[in-house]
C-alpha cells in the first residue's frame, strides 16, 4: 500500500523521525540534521520545528530568466526561462531534442557541467538564493531538497552495488542515522512496489528495467525532497510499465506537498500526469499554462505542430502523397512468408514460438509488442540473419534455401533503429550509397554516381550533402540516408526495426509519410516492428501482437485495434498516453485542410513544418 | 565459476608453459659461445684445458647429443619437476631459485605496495581536482614515470639518499633499510601503469550515469569517487595485474644489480652471462608459472568483484506486476 505520508513535507504526519526537520527549511538542514543524529532531539524540540511549517508559502522553486551558455558555445542553450511552483505542484516539460528540457532540468539541480554559464535574474528554492550557489550549497540541496530521477534506467545506478547499499548510502550521505536507514529503505522500496528482502539484496542487472526506474524513484525519495525533478523517467520503457512506473511517481506526490518536475517528450504523459505544461522549443519557453488548456487551445505554433505530429491511436493509416489509392494487398501473393516460425535460445520458452507471417507487394505488416517479446528476434529470421529452429520461409513460394545468399541479400533489406550505428562513421553519404551497388555489381561505374544522386532524390535529401559523414547529419536526414541505402538495390522487402523510434514527433511523422510514399510508387513490401501502437497504426495494413514469442493477435490494423480480441491487445492500447479528446482533432481542423471524424490532418502550414525541423521537407497526410 | 573453466584454463597455463620452456631452449641453444668452456672458466681456449674432462662434462649434461634429444631429457627431466643443475654452481636449479626468491619477494612485493598507493593517489587525485592544471600536471606523470629508465632512477636515488645525504644504505640485502631505495626505484614504473589505467578507468566510470543519479543525491565529490566511481574503475584495472607482475619481475633484473641485491635478478643475470643453460631455462619457466598464476587468479577474481559475471542461481525477474500492482493501488495495466 502507499505511505502518504512518506515524503512528509513539510506537514508535521512523519514526525515520529528524528530527522523530518531536514527536509523541511532548507537553510539550515544540515545543521540540524547533524546535530540531531549526534543527539537524539526529544519529542517536543522535533514538534516544535515542525509545527510552524515556516515555508508553507514559500515557492518550492522560483526561477525567472534563467540562461545557460555551454563552455565554448556561442548561443546559450536555454534563455529567459521562467519557472515557479508551489508545494505539491506538478509541471511538465515538454519539448523536442534539442528543445532545451534536460539543460533546464541539469540548471534546476546544480548538474551542470564545469565551466558553464548559468545566469538567472531569481534562482532560489524556498526563499534560499541559489543565483551563485556553490558547489558545497548545491550539495547540501540535492537529496534532501531537490531531487532527481534521471533517464536511462539502465545505466543509472552502480552495477557492482546491491540496491540496499545504494540506497542506504543516499541516505547516509543525507544525514541520516545507521538506525534510521534500514526501516527507511524497506519504507521506500515497498512505496514503489519494491521488496526489501526480495529486491534489496539484488544488483541492478538482476532488475527489470521498470523496476530499476522504480529503484531510481526510490532513490530520490529517499531524503523526503520536496521537489523531484524527473527527466525523461520512462522513455526507455515499455508502455504498459511505464504507466505503472508513472503511476507510482504521481500517486507518491499526489499525497504531500512534493512538487513533480516531468521532463518528457510524450504529450500524452504530460497530459495525464501534470497540471501544468510548459513548452519548450529552442532553449526558451513558448508556451506555458495548464495542461488542458495549453492542449485544447495552443496558441503557440510550435505547441500546434507538436500536437499535429505526435501519433496517436485513432489516425488510421497514413495515405502516400501522391494521391494514389492505397493499393489493397489482400489479393496479391505473398512475397517473403513464414510459416510456423520458432527460434529457440535454450531460455524457458522459445524467443519465436510458431509464428505465420506474409508479406505481400506493396502492403506492410507490422510487429508490435513489449521488449522481449520476440520481435527482432522474428525480423533477423525473416532476413536470413537468424536461423529458424522450425517452420519454413518462403520467397515467392520457393523455401529461401534455394537462392543464393546473395541474392537474398539483395531482395530482402533491413533498416536499424539507431542509424547512427548503422552507418560506417567514416564513409561520405556517396559512399554509403554506392556501397551496395558494388558490392550487387548494379550499373557499371559510370552510372552510378546518377543513381545515387536518384537514391537521394527519392528520400529528399538534398546532392550537397554528398560529401558529408553521418555525423554531419540530422537524426532524420540519417535514417532518410539508411532508408536510401536500403533502396539502392531495388529490394521486394525491407524489414525496418523500430526505424523512427529514436526521433522527434516531427521528424518521426515525415519519416512515415516517406516510407508511405516511396512504397505507393515502389511496391516493395515492409515488415515494420515497433513497439508503438500509434506509429503501427499509421505504417501497417496487418498487425501482428507478440507477447512472449507467441503472437497472441494478429489481422488488419482496424480490426485488431478497434475489435481486439486478445486482453493483451487491450492492454498495450490502455497503456498509450492519450492527449487525444476531440480539442486535438478540432485544432488539426482550424488549422488545417481536412478533417473527418476519425480523421486528421497535420503539419498543415510550412511554418509550422518549419517548427518542427528546418531542414526536413514538410508533409504527412493521414487517411 | 565452473570446474569445466578451471580445468580448461589449467590447460592452458600448460599450454603456455611448455612454449615457454620450448622456446627458451632452442633460443639458448642458439647462442654463440660454449656453456661448458664458460664454466671450466677463463679465456675460452679449449686447448688448454683436458679434453676429456671437457666431454666428460659434455656428456654429463647430454650437450653430445643430437638437439632433439637433449631437448627431450630436458623435458623429460621437467615432468619429473627435475629443473637440471646449474651448470655453474653445481646445485640443483630448484634450490637456487629458492635461496633467491624470498629477497626478489619482499623486494616486489614492498615495491607493489607503494605503486598501488602512490598509483591510486595520483588517479584519484587527478579525477577529483577542479583545478585543469593540477589535472594536467598529474595525468601527465604516468607517462613521466614509465619514460624514466629505471637504472638511471636508481643511481639517481643513490647518489641523493645513500652519497649526499647518508641516509639510506646503498647496497646489499640484509638491513630492512636497504630495501627501500630497489623498492622505490622498482615502484616508480609500477605505479605509473596503475595510475595511468585506473585514471582512464575513472574517467570512464565518472561520466557514467549512475554518478549523475548519486550526485544529485547529495554525494560529495570524494564520496562519489571513493565509494561509487571506484568500485567499478577498479574492474578494468585487475585486467593489469599480470603485466604488473611482469614489470616488477623485469624491473628486478635491473634493480637488483644496480643496488647489489641478491635475488632474482641477479640470478638470471649472472646465469645468462654465464651461460647457465638449466639455470636460466628454469628461471624463465618459474616466471611463467608465476605469470600464468597470476593471470588466473585475476580472472578468477572477477566474478568476486563484478557481480554481472556471477553465475547467480537467482533469476532476473522479468514481469512487472504482483506487489507492484498492489502498491500503486490501481488495477495494473492488465484489464
Amino acid at each position: 500500500m502507499i505511505h502518504t505520508d512518506l515524503l512528509a513535507w513539510p506537514s508535521a504526519g512523519a514526525g515520529t523521525e528524528v530527522l523530518d526537520g531536514a527536509g523541511a527549511p532548507a537553510t539550515d538542514s544540515r545543521l540540524e540534521a547533524s546535530t540531531a543524529v549526534e543527539s537524539p532531539v526529544g519529542a517536543s524540540a522535533a514538534d516544535s520545528r515542525l509545527e510552524p511549517m515556516p515555508h508553507e508559502n514559500e515557492a518550492v522553486l522560483d526561477v525567472a530568466g534563467l540562461s545557460v551558455t555551454y563552455p565554448g558555445a556561442a548561443a546559450p542553450a536555454i534563455s529567459d526561462v521562467d519557472l515557479r511552483f508551489a508545494p505539491g505542484e506538478t509541471l511538465a516539460i515538454v519539448g523536442e531534442s534539442g528543445s532545451g528540457k534536460s539543460t533546464t532540468a541539469a540548471a534546476l539541480t546544480g548538474l551542470l557541467p564545469a565551466g558553464t554559464r548559468v545566469e538567472a535574474a531569481t534562482h532560489s528554492h524556498l526563499g534560499e538564493d541559489l543565483t551563485s550557489a556553490k558547489p558545497r550549497t548545491w550539495q547540501r540541496i540535492l537529496g534532501t531538497g531537490i531531487a532527481y530521477v534521471p533517464q536511462d534506467a539502465g545505466a543509472g545506478l552502480n552495477p557492482v552495488r546491491t540496491i540496499a547499499s545504494a540506497l542506504s548510502e543516499t541516505l547516509a550521505v543525507n544525514g541520516y542515522a545507521k538506525p534510521q536507514i534500514r526501516p527507511r529503505i524497506t519504507e521506500v522500496l515497498s512505496a514503489v512496489g519494491l521488496d526489501f528482502e526480495l529486491h534489496g539484496r539484488r544488483h541492478p542487472h538482476e532488475l527489470s528495467g521498470g523496476q530499476r526506474q522504480r529503484v531510481l524513484i526510490a532513490n530520490a525519495i529517499a531524503a523526503r525532497p520536496s521537489l523531484i525533478i524527473a527527466d525523461e523517467p520512462t522513455s526507455a520503457l515499455d508502455a504498459t510499465v511505464a504507466k505503472q512506473v508513472l503511476d507510482v511517481l504521481s500517486s507518491l506526490v499526489a499525497g504531500s506537498q512534493t512538487a513533480l518536475v516531468l521532463i518528457t517528450h510524450d504529450l500524452g504523459v504530460a497530459k495525464e500526469r501534470a497540471a501544468k505544461l510548459l513548452v519548450m522549443q529552442a532553449g526558451r519557453i513558448v508556451e506555458a499554462g495548464p495542461t488542458d488548456r495549453v492542449l485544447a487551445e495552443p496558441r503557440h505554433a510550435y505547441t500546434r505542430s507538436l500536437l499535429a505530429a505526435a501519433p496517436h491511436l485513432g489516425w488510421g493509416r497514413l495515405r502516400p502523397n501522391s494521391g494514389t489509392a492505397v493499393p489493397d494487398p489482400t489479393g496479391t501473393e505473398a512475397v517473403l512468408a513464414g510459416r510456423g516460425l520458432v527460434r529457440d535460445f535454450g531460455g524457458d520458452r522459445p524467443a519465436v514460438n510458431g509464428l505465420d507471417i506474409a508479406l505481400r507487394k506493396g502492403a506492410t505488416v507490422g510487429i508490435v509488442g513489449e521488449s522481449g517479446s520476440g520481435k527482432t528476434t522474428s525480423a533477423r529470421i525473416l532476413l536470413g540473419a537468424d536461423r529458424a529452429d522450425a517452420g519454413e520461409i518462403t520467397l515467392h513460394g520457393k523455401p529461401v534455401g534455394r537462392y543464393r545468399r546473395k541474392d537474398l541479400g539483395r531482395r530482402i533489406r533491413y533498416v536499424h533503429q539507431d542509424s547512427s550505428a548503422a552507418l560506417d562513421p567514416h564513409y561520405s553519404v556517396e559512399r554509403i550509397l554506392t556501397e551496395p551497388l558494388r558490392g550487387h555489381r548494379i550499373g557499371t561505374r559510370a552510372d552510378r554516381p546518377a543513381r545515387v544522386r536518384e537514391l537521394l532524390d527519392s528520400v529528399a535529401l538534398e546532392h550537397s550533402l554528398l560529401t558529408r559523414t553521418p555525423r554531419e547529419l540530422s537524426g532524420g536526414q540519417r535514417q532518410r540516408l539508411a532508408i536510401a541505402r536500403a533502396l539502392a538495390v531495388d529490394p521486394e522487402v525491407i524489414i525496418l526495426d523500430e526505424p523512427v523510434s529514436a526521433l522527434d514527433v516531427g521528424v518521426q511523422a515525415q519519416i512515415l509519410q516517406l516510407l508511405v510514399d516511396l512504397q505507393a510508387r515502389l511496391g516493395v513490401a515492409y515488415l515494420f516492428i515497433s513497439h508503438d501502437l500509434a506509429v503501427i497504426e499509421q505504417i501497417a495494413d496487418d498487425v501482428i501482437v507478440m507477447k512472449d514469442g507467441l503472437a497472441v493477435e494478429s489481422g488488419p490494423t482496424a480490426r485488431v485495434l478497434h475489435e481486439s480480441r486478445h486482453h493483451y491487445t487491450r492492454a498495450l492500447i490502455d497503456a498509450v498516453p492519450c492527449f487525444d479528446d476531440s480539442a486535438v482533432r478540432t485544432i488539426a481542423a482550424d488549422s488545417g485542410n481536412t478533417a473527418g471524424t476519425a480523421a486528421h490532418t497535420s503539419t498543415t502550414t510550412d511554418s509550422t513544418a518549419t517548427a518542427v525541423e528546418p531542414t526536413e521537407p514538410t508533409g504527412a497526410n493521414h487517411a | 565459476m565452473s570446474l569445466r573453466y578451471l580445468a580448461s584454463r589449467l590447460v592452458q597455463g600448460l599450454f603456455v608453459l611448455w612454449v615457454a620452456f620450448t622456446l627458451s631452449f632452442f633460443l639458448l641453444y642458439w647462442l654463440p659461445g660454449d656453456p661448458i668452456i664458460a664454466m671450466l672458466g677463463a679465456g675460452g681456449e679449449l686447448q688448454s684445458y683436458d679434453s676429456a674432462e671437457v666431454a666428460r662434462l659434455r656428456a654429463e649434461f647430454h650437450l653430445d647429443q643430437p638437439l632433439i634429444v637433449q631437448y627431450l631429457f630436458a623435458l623429460g627431466d621437467l615432468l619429473c619437476f627435475d629443473l637440471g643443475t646449474s651448470i655453474q654452481a653445481g646445485t640443483p636449479v630448484t634450490e637456487a631459485i629458492a635461496t633467491a626468491l624470498p629477497s626478489t619477494l619482499a623486494l616486489a612485493a614492498s615495491a607493489l605496495v607503494i605503486a598501488l598507493v602512490v598509483g591510486t593517489a595520483i588517479a584519484v587525485a587527478a579525477t577529483l581536482t577542479r583545478r585543469p592544471w593540477l589535472r594536467d600536471t598529474l595525468a601527465a606523470l604516468p607517462g613521466l614515470g614509465v619514460a624514466l629508465p629505471t637504472f638511471w632512477v636508481g643511481l639517481m636515488l643513490l647518489q641523493i639518499f645513500s652519497f649526499r645525504l647518508p641516509l639510506l644504505p646503498a647496497v646489499g640485502t640484509g638491513s630492512p633499510a636497504a630495501i627501500v631505495l630497489p623498492a622505490v626505484t622498482l615502484a616508480i614504473p609500477l605505479s605509473a601503469i596503475i595510475a595511468q589505467v585506473l585514471f582512464r578507468s575513472l574517467q570512464n566510470a565518472w561520466i557514467h550515469p549512475f554518478v549523475t543519479t548519486f550526485r544529485a543525491s547529495g554525494y560529495t565529490r570524494l564520496r562519489l569517487l571513493l565509494r561509487q566511481a571506484l568500485p567499478v574503475a577498479l574492474l578494468p584495472a585487475l585486467t593489469m595485474g599480470g603485466v604488473l607482475f611482469g614489470q616488477a619481475l623485469a624491473g628486478s633484473v635491473v634493480v637488483e644489480n644496480v643496488f647489489s641485491r641478491q635475488g632474482l635478478g641477479r640470478l638470471a643475470q649472472t646465469a645468462v652471462a654465464g651461460q647457465d643453460i638449466p639455470l636460466v631455462q628454469g628461471i624463465v619457466l618459474f616466471a611463467a608459472a608465476v605469470f600464468v598464476l597470476v593471470n588466473l587468479i585475476t580472472d578468477l577474481s572477477y566474478p568476486l568483484l563484478d557481480p554481472r559475471l556471477r553465475d547467480a542461481g537467482r533469476t532476473v525477474e522479468k514481469k512487472d506486476s504482483g506487489t507492484f500492482a498492489e502498491a500503486a493501488g490501481n488495477e495494473g495495466a492488465r484489464p
